[in-house]
């Protein structure tokens, strides 16, 4: 290294016309947007949501005409309080259930949640039943950060990084005078882009769909948030009624929050994963893992440390009890981003100094 | 632009070696290639000549030695090197979906990124200096005009090879590395690469390194060649030193060094 006649001596060539593009980063990013879209793997995720869309609103369809019919039935057809009286049955139900069982904690904890949740609606006069296309828009946010939203980023960016590997792309791309910490933080940018894309379109397509088949006004409704597992049950010492929109926006940043942690993970396990299909495998597991221990171990406490059983951050803002007792929205969004930033540090420095060999 | 009078070569390997584990891939590479040269690297199949050439482009991290291109060194100075070089390793690979144009943009606007000499300079190119003009360029000269706008995917091997060495030269570079660039190319195709590297190092000045396997081709385009035989350059020197003013022919001598009973020049 210390060879005097390597040291960079003379410009024996004219200098380049035009040098160094202080917008690197955004011509990086405009090749990975090429590639994404040259693949297809956008319209495969949109056409994936849309569809799921599609027989969520078809089946949510059926249930409200199935609840109409029944109440119809049992009432006579009664008044425009029949809701009321709805309600207040399957409150005591849920109630009585949850004092009865208690095998699956979850189940029952979920039982207090939703009556006390229809208290306040009752309360409140409040058909929590009456479903419009914004109430169906807001309700995807929760449903969709599960599982379905991660899944359709994983399809974006698990293998941005070992696909080029298996194509021999790589060479191409770090054979180019670009540093390679550069060639990562714009795919790491385009996947959390386009995470964001797919969690708008999600939020847009989810009003729209909902709206054919329920209505597309009711922004403005009132919506109960601040549910709480407490030590007895459910705190609700900070529950507020927000107007749908405002909520609505909040549960699709929390949506939003969960896929950008996805995007980071899914690129950083492609870098750790030479081949595409552990890196999806893995992916998966960690997902479906993390819906399980939400399901299984909600009194074991160490699982609130887990990446994928913060996931739901916006299913219990939504007012669903959270997948372990205590567990807060901010803790859980903190939880997200030290897991990324661990992540991403890692594919960072075995990316940066890694030897190509494909 | 034809330097060939620069004393300084324009790509310079220095004692490289490559370990993985106890396992030697190269042990012992040195030479140098200069402006307006063609320079052949022979060896067998196994003998570290991929490994070499990965270090050379900075694709793998060399265990000892060092690299440099245009004077600038790979380890210290990488975007720098990097952006005076051109390359294909092993085989042309590119994003199959997409036109051979939109893999050349996607190159060239790489290519744009390299650090200046002295630092950023933010000139504006001259008139007529865009994207496509250059592409086209670069098309023009290995010949795949008409088939730019076609998916790569539906090019054949010899296909890629072209546009492969059109990629390598969207940068406007010093040095070219090449990997068995005759792979998948008929009789008029290796003619046609030939009279391209030739006129790529006696018109431009371009330093043109070129591995491969096939005796007969790079002695009819090289003008010095080095053999490498088990992780070590054992010979360096042009053909007629090599064999030894055609008394003998460069097989012969080939055969010789990598059985190791020679080590000649």
């Amino acid at each position: 290294m210390t060879d005097p006649s390597l040291r960079p001596s003379r410009p024996a060539r004219p200098l380049r016309p035009s040098g160094r593009s202080p917008f690197a980063l955004p011509s990086l990013v405009h090749n990975e947007t090429t590639k994404l879209l040259g693949r297809r793997r956008l319209h495969l995720a949109l056409g994936i949501l849309l569809a799921f869309l599609g027989i969520a609103t078809w089946a949510e369809q059926r249930q409200v005409d199935n609840q109409r019919a029944e109440a119809s039935a049992s009432e006579g057809g009664g008044g425009h309080d029949d809701w009321r009286a709805q309600v207040r049955s399957r409150i005591d139900s849920l109630e009585r259930s949850a004092r009865r069982r208690r095998v699956f904690a979850n189940f029952s904890r979920y039982q207090r949640f939703e009556a006390t949740r229809l208290r306040y609606h009752l309360a409140h006069g409040i058909d929590p039943a009456r479903q419009t296309g914004p109430a169906f828009s807001r309700a995807f946010a929760a449903l969709g950060s599960t599982l379905l939203l991660p899944l359709l980023v994983i399809l974006l960016g698990a293998d941005i990084v070992s696909g080029e590997a298996a194509a021999g792309t790589i060479k191409m791309l770090l054979t180019r005078p670009v540093a390679r910490s550069r060639i990562l933080g714009s795919k790491v940018v385009t996947v959390v882009l386009f995470a964001g894309l797919l969690v708008g379109v999600a939020a847009i397509a989810a009003w729209i769909i909902g709206g054919l088949a329920f209505g597309w006004r009711g922004w403005d409704a009132p919506v109960f948030t601040g549910f709480r597992s407490g030590a007895d049950g459910v705190d609700t010492s900070n529950v507020r009624m927000t107007p749908l929109w405002l909520d609505a926006l909040a549960s699709y940043g929390l949506a939003w929050l969960s896929c950008v942690a996805v995007g980071v993970l899914a690129v950083s396990f492609s870098v750790f994963f030479p081949s595409s299909v552990a890196a999806v495998g893995a992916l998966m597991a960690l997902l479906v893992a993390g819906a399980l221990l939400g399901q299984l171990a909600t009194d074991w406490a160490p699982a609130r440390w887990f990446f994928s059983t913060n996931l739901p951050l916006a299913q219990f803002h939504a007012g669903a009890p959270p997948p372990v007792d205590g567990m807060t929205v901010g803790q859980s969004a903190a939880v997200l981003c030290a897991w990324s930033v661990l992540a991403l540090g890692a594919a960072f420095l075995l990316f940066g100094r890694r030897d190509v060999t494909a | 632009m034809n330097d060939a009078r620069d004393p300084e070569p324009a790509l310079v390997a220095r004692g490289l070696a490559k370990h993985y584990g106890t396992r030697k891939a190269v042990t012992e590479v040195s030479f140098s290639v200069r402006r307006g040269e063609v320079f052949g690297f022979l060896g067998p199949n196994g003998a570290g000549k991929t490994t070499t050439i990965r270090m050379l482009v900075g694709l793998v991290r060399p265990t000892l030695g060092q690299v440099s291109v245009g004077g600038w060194d790979l380890a210290t100075a990488r975007e720098r090197a990097l952006a005076r070089l051109g390359c294909i390793v092993e085989s042309p690979d590119f994003y199959g979906y997409l036109s051979g144009r939109e893999n050349l943009a996607l190159s060239d606007r790489m290519a744009r990124l390299a650090p200046t000499p002295d630092g950023p300079s933010h000139a504006r190119p001259p008139a007529g200096d865009t994207a496509r003009a250059r592409i086209d360029a670069v098309a023009a000269l290995v010949r795949i005009g008409e088939r730019l706008d076609d998916r790569v995917a539906t090019y054949s091997l010899g296909m890629r090879q072209r546009l492969g060495i059109a990629q390598a030269l969207l940068g406007d570079p010093e040095v070219l590395v090449l990997d068995e660039p005759a792979n998948g190319l008929d009789p008029a195709g290796i003619f046609e690469l030939r009279t391209l590297l030739r006129r790529l190092a006696d018109e431009r000045g371009l330093a043109v390194f070129v591995s491969s396997h096939l005796l007969g081709e790079i002695e009819k385009v090289c003008d010095r060649i080095a053999i490498v035989h088990r992780g070590r350059a054992l010979a360096e020197g042009t053909v007629a030193e090599l064999t030894e003013g055609g008394a003998r022919s460069l097989e012969s001598f080939f055969l010789d060094v990598t059985a190791g009973e020679t080590v000649g020049a």
